[in-house]
């Protein structure tokens, strides 16, 4: 099945082009649906990437409630999202609509405590910051 | 070592002359497009001339297949750009090569921030 989608998807440009407005405006809903969006290879119970997995740890740790959407499950999702963000690699992380970034930066963010910021700007209270913060 | 196949598989997929089967394919499928296969060499020469960077680091951590990387980049550009943009900046020259790697990891400082970064490293 894979293969087959892969082949119509890859070879004829036309076809592609044909269906990349209609996922951008897919995937503009997708990402404003919900304050956190992740796409990300496998679903967060089985990740199937080594990144993704990584953002998908981090998140659980910050006790964060996301919607995760699987690109390998969608060729066009797979490509219209790296159009969309104009970034070339999966997964991608979406807060309030907007772009985030990859792994490596949601792992910086995480290290240096700016996620957590993020995060209580758009009203999410991070589950490590109460951690490290007990109730007042 | 089947995903490691697949890897291998799936980098010069366009290039490759369609096959009906996928166990027809023979080793001539694949060798046409090695020159294609992305290098360290190739990505380290091209952040140095297109971004000035001061220092960079690639390592392929696919086995000479191409399509896994990480790198260390430092740069003057960098200064006053938050890490979003200063990996934006590395995608965009590097957009070419990026479409066949699979999985690419880069960690970007500003020639201070790498200075300070030595020094704890060193201690």
């Amino acid at each position: 099945m894979n293969i087959l989608t892969r082949s119509i998807f890859s070879k004829p440009t036309l076809i592609r082009r044909l269906f990349s407005a209609e996922t951008n405006e897919k995937i503009k809903d997708l990402v404003t649906k919900s304050k956190v969006v992740l796409f990300m290879k496998g679903v967060p119970e089985q990740p199937r990437c080594g990144f993704s997995n990584a953002v998908v740890q981090i998140l659980r740790m910050h006790g964060v409630k996301y919607d995760a959407y699987n690109v390998l499950e969608n060729e066009a999702l797979r490509q219209g999202i790296k159009d969309f963000s104009n970034w070339p690699t999966i997964p991608q992380l979406y807060i309030n609509g907007e772009f985030v970034g990859g792994c490596d930066i949601l792992l910086n963010m995480h290290q240096n405590g700016e996620l957590i910021e993020t995060l209580e700007k758009v009203g999410i209270n991070s589950a490590l910051k109460q951690n490290n913060e007990p109730s007042k | 070592m089947t995903t490691i196949f697949r890897r291998c598989l799936e980098i010069p997929r366009k290039a490759i002359p369609f096959c009906s089967s996928p166990f027809k394919y023979t080793i001539k499928h694949f060798t046409v497009n090695m020159s294609a296969v992305v290098t360290e060499e190739q990505i380290k020469n091209k952040l140095l001339k297109e971004l000035r960077a001061t220092h960079v680091e690639v390592k392929d951590e696919s086995d000479g297949c191409g399509g896994k990387f990480s790198c260390v980049v430092v740069a003057d550009k960098f200064e006053g750009k938050p890490l979003l943009q200063r990996h934006r900046l590395v995608n965009n020259i590097l957009i070419e090569e990026l479409k066949s790697i699979h999985a690419f990891s880069q960690k970007t400082y500003t020639p201070d921030q790498w200075e300070e970064l030595k020094e704890k490293e060193g201690k």
